[in-house]
Protein backbone atom coordinates (compact mmCIF):
# COMPACT_ATOMS: atom_id res chain seq x y z
CA UNK A 1 0.00 0.00 0.00
CA UNK A 2 1.64 3.45 -1.10
CA UNK A 3 2.33 5.44 2.00
CA UNK A 4 -0.64 7.82 3.09
CA UNK A 5 -0.49 10.99 1.64
CA UNK A 6 -2.41 14.29 3.02
CA UNK A 7 -4.06 16.25 0.84
CA UNK A 8 -5.94 18.66 3.46
CA UNK A 9 -3.75 19.78 5.89
CA UNK A 10 -4.07 21.74 8.84
CA UNK A 11 -0.71 23.20 9.54
CA UNK A 12 1.18 21.26 6.13
CA UNK A 13 0.66 22.15 2.74
CA UNK A 14 -0.81 19.91 -0.07
CA UNK A 15 0.20 16.42 -0.75
CA UNK A 16 2.95 16.44 2.47
CA UNK A 17 2.79 13.88 5.26
CA UNK A 18 0.13 13.69 7.96
CA UNK A 19 1.04 15.78 11.42
CA UNK A 20 -2.10 14.10 13.17
CA UNK A 21 -2.19 10.40 13.12
CA UNK A 22 -5.05 9.16 16.61
CA UNK A 23 -4.58 5.75 16.36
CA UNK A 24 -7.31 4.82 18.71
CA UNK A 25 -10.44 6.01 17.66
CA UNK A 26 -13.67 3.61 17.00
CA UNK A 27 -15.69 3.04 14.75
CA UNK A 28 -18.84 0.34 15.08
CA UNK A 29 -20.71 0.95 12.11
CA UNK A 30 -24.90 -0.52 12.24
CA UNK A 31 -24.46 -4.45 11.04
CA UNK A 32 -22.17 -4.81 13.56
CA UNK A 33 -24.22 -3.24 16.62
CA UNK A 34 -27.24 -5.04 15.03
CA UNK A 35 -26.21 -8.81 15.13
CA UNK A 36 -24.66 -7.78 18.75
CA UNK A 37 -28.30 -6.49 20.17
CA UNK A 38 -29.46 -9.24 18.03
CA UNK A 39 -27.07 -12.09 19.64
CA UNK A 40 -25.37 -10.42 22.69
CA UNK A 41 -28.15 -10.64 25.61
CA UNK A 42 -27.87 -11.11 28.21
CA UNK A 43 -24.17 -9.44 28.90
CA UNK A 44 -24.49 -6.87 25.81
CA UNK A 45 -27.37 -4.04 24.72
CA UNK A 46 -28.13 -0.37 24.75
CA UNK A 47 -29.29 2.20 27.01
CA UNK A 48 -29.93 5.86 27.24
CA UNK A 49 -28.23 7.10 29.95
CA UNK A 50 -29.16 10.64 31.80
CA UNK A 51 -26.22 12.84 29.47
CA UNK A 52 -28.87 12.11 26.86
CA UNK A 53 -26.71 9.59 24.91
CA UNK A 54 -27.35 5.88 24.11
CA UNK A 55 -24.68 3.92 25.58
CA UNK A 56 -23.75 0.40 24.58
CA UNK A 57 -23.43 -1.85 27.89
CA UNK A 58 -21.45 -4.22 28.84
CA UNK A 59 -21.92 -6.65 31.64
CA UNK A 60 -24.21 -3.98 33.02
CA UNK A 61 -21.59 -1.31 32.54
CA UNK A 62 -21.73 1.61 30.23
CA UNK A 63 -18.81 1.01 27.66
CA UNK A 64 -19.19 3.48 24.78
CA UNK A 65 -21.11 6.18 23.64
CA UNK A 66 -23.05 4.92 20.21
CA UNK A 67 -22.07 8.67 18.77
CA UNK A 68 -23.44 8.89 14.86
CA UNK A 69 -19.29 9.84 14.16
CA UNK A 70 -19.16 5.48 15.41
CA UNK A 71 -21.52 4.98 12.77
CA UNK A 72 -21.05 8.08 9.51
CA UNK A 73 -17.76 7.96 7.85
CA UNK A 74 -18.88 11.39 7.00
CA UNK A 75 -19.77 12.68 10.03
CA UNK A 76 -16.11 11.40 11.16
CA UNK A 77 -14.12 13.00 8.82
CA UNK A 78 -15.86 16.71 9.93
CA UNK A 79 -15.37 15.35 14.01
CA UNK A 80 -11.52 14.66 12.96
CA UNK A 81 -11.62 18.21 10.86
CA UNK A 82 -12.50 20.29 14.22
CA UNK A 83 -10.10 18.29 16.16
CA UNK A 84 -7.15 18.99 13.92
CA UNK A 85 -6.48 15.23 13.60
CA UNK A 86 -5.56 14.41 9.96
CA UNK A 87 -5.68 10.71 9.80
CA UNK A 88 -7.85 8.31 12.24
CA UNK A 89 -6.93 4.60 12.37
CA UNK A 90 -10.18 3.24 13.37
CA UNK A 91 -11.13 -0.02 15.67
CA UNK A 92 -13.85 -1.98 16.99
CA UNK A 93 -14.34 -1.40 20.94
CA UNK A 94 -15.24 -4.24 23.66
CA UNK A 95 -16.87 -6.73 23.56
CA UNK A 96 -15.27 -6.41 19.57
CA UNK A 97 -16.52 -9.95 18.44
CA UNK A 98 -16.72 -12.30 21.36
CA UNK A 99 -19.65 -13.19 21.87
CA UNK A 100 -21.93 -15.67 20.72
CA UNK A 101 -21.42 -18.93 18.83
CA UNK A 102 -18.72 -19.45 15.92
CA UNK A 103 -20.75 -18.08 13.40
CA UNK A 104 -21.48 -15.10 14.92
CA UNK A 105 -18.34 -14.24 15.87
CA UNK A 106 -16.87 -14.85 12.50
CA UNK A 107 -20.11 -12.82 10.90
CA UNK A 108 -19.73 -10.29 13.42
CA UNK A 109 -15.89 -9.76 12.17
CA UNK A 110 -16.89 -9.93 8.59
CA UNK A 111 -19.46 -6.69 9.13
CA UNK A 112 -17.09 -5.13 11.10
CA UNK A 113 -13.94 -4.96 8.91
CA UNK A 114 -16.45 -4.55 5.99
CA UNK A 115 -18.01 -1.64 7.54
CA UNK A 116 -14.30 0.04 8.57
CA UNK A 117 -12.70 -1.25 4.59
CA UNK A 118 -15.41 0.86 3.25
CA UNK A 119 -14.44 3.58 5.45
CA UNK A 120 -11.39 3.44 4.03
CA UNK A 121 -12.33 3.57 0.62
CA UNK A 122 -14.56 6.31 1.03
CA UNK A 123 -11.89 8.83 2.41
CA UNK A 124 -8.61 6.61 1.20
CA UNK A 125 -6.35 10.15 2.82
CA UNK A 126 -8.29 10.27 6.04
CA UNK A 127 -9.12 6.48 7.17
CA UNK A 128 -6.94 2.84 8.22
CA UNK A 129 -8.55 0.81 10.21
CA UNK A 130 -7.59 -2.26 11.97
CA UNK A 131 -9.34 -5.94 11.94
CA UNK A 132 -11.11 -7.66 14.47
CA UNK A 133 -10.95 -11.48 14.39
CA UNK A 134 -12.88 -14.39 16.08
CA UNK A 135 -9.84 -15.05 17.65
CA UNK A 136 -11.70 -17.95 19.73
CA UNK A 137 -12.10 -19.79 16.51
CA UNK A 138 -8.37 -19.63 15.31
CA UNK A 139 -9.20 -21.02 11.59
CA UNK A 140 -11.57 -18.35 11.32
CA UNK A 141 -9.45 -15.84 12.34
CA UNK A 142 -6.90 -16.80 9.97
CA UNK A 143 -9.00 -16.32 7.67
CA UNK A 144 -10.55 -13.74 8.56
CA UNK A 145 -7.11 -11.90 8.81
CA UNK A 146 -5.70 -12.88 5.20
CA UNK A 147 -9.58 -11.42 3.97
CA UNK A 148 -9.17 -8.29 6.23
CA UNK A 149 -5.06 -7.49 5.07
CA UNK A 150 -5.93 -8.10 0.78
CA UNK A 151 -9.00 -5.23 1.98
CA UNK A 152 -6.23 -2.80 3.70
CA UNK A 153 -6.18 -3.86 7.35
CA UNK A 154 -2.82 -2.02 8.99
CA UNK A 155 -3.05 -3.98 12.37
CA UNK A 156 -5.16 -5.94 14.08
CA UNK A 157 -7.36 -4.76 17.36
CA UNK A 158 -7.79 -7.25 20.31
CA UNK A 159 -9.09 -7.03 23.88
CA UNK A 160 -7.11 -7.89 26.86
CA UNK A 161 -8.62 -10.79 27.28
CA UNK A 162 -10.83 -12.45 25.12
CA UNK A 163 -13.90 -14.97 26.42
CA UNK A 164 -12.01 -14.98 29.79
CA UNK A 165 -9.01 -16.47 28.09
CA UNK A 166 -5.30 -14.57 28.24
CA UNK A 167 -3.95 -13.49 25.17
CA UNK A 168 -1.11 -16.06 25.72
CA UNK A 169 -3.47 -18.83 25.90
CA UNK A 170 -2.22 -21.67 23.46
CA UNK A 171 -5.81 -21.84 21.70
CA UNK A 172 -5.00 -18.29 20.23
CA UNK A 173 -1.26 -19.42 19.13
CA UNK A 174 -2.02 -19.97 15.01
CA UNK A 175 -3.24 -16.51 15.29
CA UNK A 176 -0.38 -14.77 16.72
CA UNK A 177 1.70 -16.77 14.14
CA UNK A 178 -0.42 -15.09 11.23
CA UNK A 179 0.11 -11.61 12.60
CA UNK A 180 3.34 -12.25 12.55
CA UNK A 181 3.82 -14.04 9.36
CA UNK A 182 2.36 -10.41 8.30
CA UNK A 183 4.75 -8.16 10.90
CA UNK A 184 1.56 -6.23 11.88
CA UNK A 185 0.81 -4.20 15.30
CA UNK A 186 -1.73 -5.32 17.53
CA UNK A 187 -3.58 -2.42 19.37
CA UNK A 188 -4.66 -3.87 22.83
CA UNK A 189 -7.88 -2.33 24.05
CA UNK A 190 -8.79 -2.93 27.80
CA UNK A 191 -12.69 -4.37 28.36
CA UNK A 192 -14.45 -4.97 31.61
CA UNK A 193 -11.99 -7.19 33.72
CA UNK A 194 -12.23 -10.67 35.48
CA UNK A 195 -13.93 -9.68 38.42
CA UNK A 196 -15.91 -6.64 37.12
CA UNK A 197 -19.39 -7.73 38.04
CA UNK A 198 -17.98 -8.76 41.91
CA UNK A 199 -16.47 -5.57 41.82
CA UNK A 200 -19.13 -3.19 40.63
CA UNK A 201 -17.59 -0.88 38.30
CA UNK A 202 -20.74 0.46 37.65
CA UNK A 203 -21.23 1.97 40.59
CA UNK A 204 -19.15 5.15 39.72
CA UNK A 205 -18.46 5.90 35.74
CA UNK A 206 -14.99 6.17 36.41
CA UNK A 207 -14.31 3.07 38.12
CA UNK A 208 -14.07 0.96 34.71
CA UNK A 209 -11.98 3.44 32.86
CA UNK A 210 -9.74 4.59 36.14
CA UNK A 211 -9.43 1.23 37.93
CA UNK A 212 -10.94 -1.89 35.57
CA UNK A 213 -9.31 -0.56 32.13
CA UNK A 214 -6.04 -0.10 33.74
CA UNK A 215 -6.09 -3.66 35.69
CA UNK A 216 -7.27 -5.57 32.47
CA UNK A 217 -4.31 -4.29 30.42
CA UNK A 218 -1.75 -4.25 32.91
CA UNK A 219 -2.45 -7.89 33.74
CA UNK A 220 -2.71 -8.93 30.18
CA UNK A 221 0.79 -7.56 29.78
CA UNK A 222 2.00 -8.71 32.53
CA UNK B 1 1.00 -0.30 21.59
CA UNK B 2 -0.79 -0.35 24.83
CA UNK B 3 -4.46 1.76 25.55
CA UNK B 4 -4.49 3.95 28.37
CA UNK B 5 -5.93 7.22 29.42
CA UNK B 6 -4.34 10.44 30.41
CA UNK B 7 -4.61 13.98 30.04
CA UNK B 8 -2.71 14.75 32.55
CA UNK B 9 1.10 16.04 32.45
CA UNK B 10 2.27 13.24 35.12
CA UNK B 11 1.05 10.46 33.13
CA UNK B 12 2.43 10.92 30.03
CA UNK B 13 6.06 11.60 31.64
CA UNK B 14 5.55 8.40 33.31
CA UNK B 15 4.47 6.96 30.09
CA UNK B 16 7.74 8.61 28.44
CA UNK B 17 9.92 7.88 31.15
CA UNK B 18 9.20 4.13 31.17
CA UNK B 19 8.68 3.78 27.03
CA UNK B 20 10.88 6.46 25.67
CA UNK B 21 9.53 8.80 23.17
CA UNK B 22 9.76 6.27 20.40
CA UNK B 23 6.94 4.00 21.71
CA UNK B 24 4.36 6.75 22.38
CA UNK B 25 1.54 7.33 20.46
CA UNK B 26 -1.35 9.67 19.38
CA UNK B 27 -5.01 8.52 20.42
CA UNK B 28 -8.47 10.10 21.58
CA UNK B 29 -10.62 7.25 22.26
CA UNK B 30 -13.49 9.10 19.99
CA UNK B 31 -16.25 8.94 20.03
CA UNK B 32 -15.80 9.00 24.36
CA UNK B 33 -16.19 11.84 25.71
CA UNK B 34 -12.43 13.02 24.75
CA UNK B 35 -10.83 16.31 25.41
CA UNK B 36 -8.34 16.19 22.47
CA UNK B 37 -7.59 20.03 23.55
CA UNK B 38 -6.56 18.55 26.38
CA UNK B 39 -4.53 15.65 25.28
CA UNK B 40 -2.88 18.43 22.40
CA UNK B 41 -2.01 20.33 25.58
CA UNK B 42 -0.05 17.64 27.40
CA UNK B 43 1.87 16.82 24.01
CA UNK B 44 2.74 20.14 22.65
CA UNK B 45 4.48 21.30 25.73
CA UNK B 46 7.31 18.24 24.95
CA UNK B 47 10.14 19.23 22.71
CA UNK B 48 9.11 19.35 18.94
CA UNK B 49 11.31 16.66 17.67
CA UNK B 50 8.75 14.65 20.62
CA UNK B 51 5.48 15.74 19.50
CA UNK B 52 6.20 14.79 16.00
CA UNK B 53 6.74 11.65 16.77
CA UNK B 54 3.74 11.02 19.14
CA UNK B 55 1.95 12.95 17.28
CA UNK B 56 2.42 11.06 14.15
CA UNK B 57 6.11 9.73 12.97
CA UNK B 58 5.92 6.74 15.20
CA UNK B 59 2.37 6.26 13.85
CA UNK B 60 3.45 6.27 10.26
CA UNK B 61 6.30 3.85 11.14
CA UNK B 62 4.42 1.35 13.44
CA UNK B 63 1.33 0.95 10.80
CA UNK B 64 3.92 1.55 7.92
CA UNK B 65 1.53 4.58 6.59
Amino acid sequence: MPPVVFSALHDGGEGTLPSVIDIHTHAFGRPWLDLLLEHGAPNYGTKRLPDGKEYLIEKGVPASALQPEAFDYDVKIRQMDRHGIDLAIVSLTSPNVFWGVEEISAEAARRVNDDQAGGQTAHPDRIRWLASLPWEYPARAVAELERARANGAVGVMVTATIGGRHLIDLLFAPVWEAIDRHGLPVFVHPAAPFGAKDAEFGRECILMPGVGFMFDTTLCIA
Amino acid sequence: MLDGFFDRYGALDLCLEVSGPGKVMFGTDLPMGADVDALYAVVDRLPADQVAAIKAGNAREVFAL
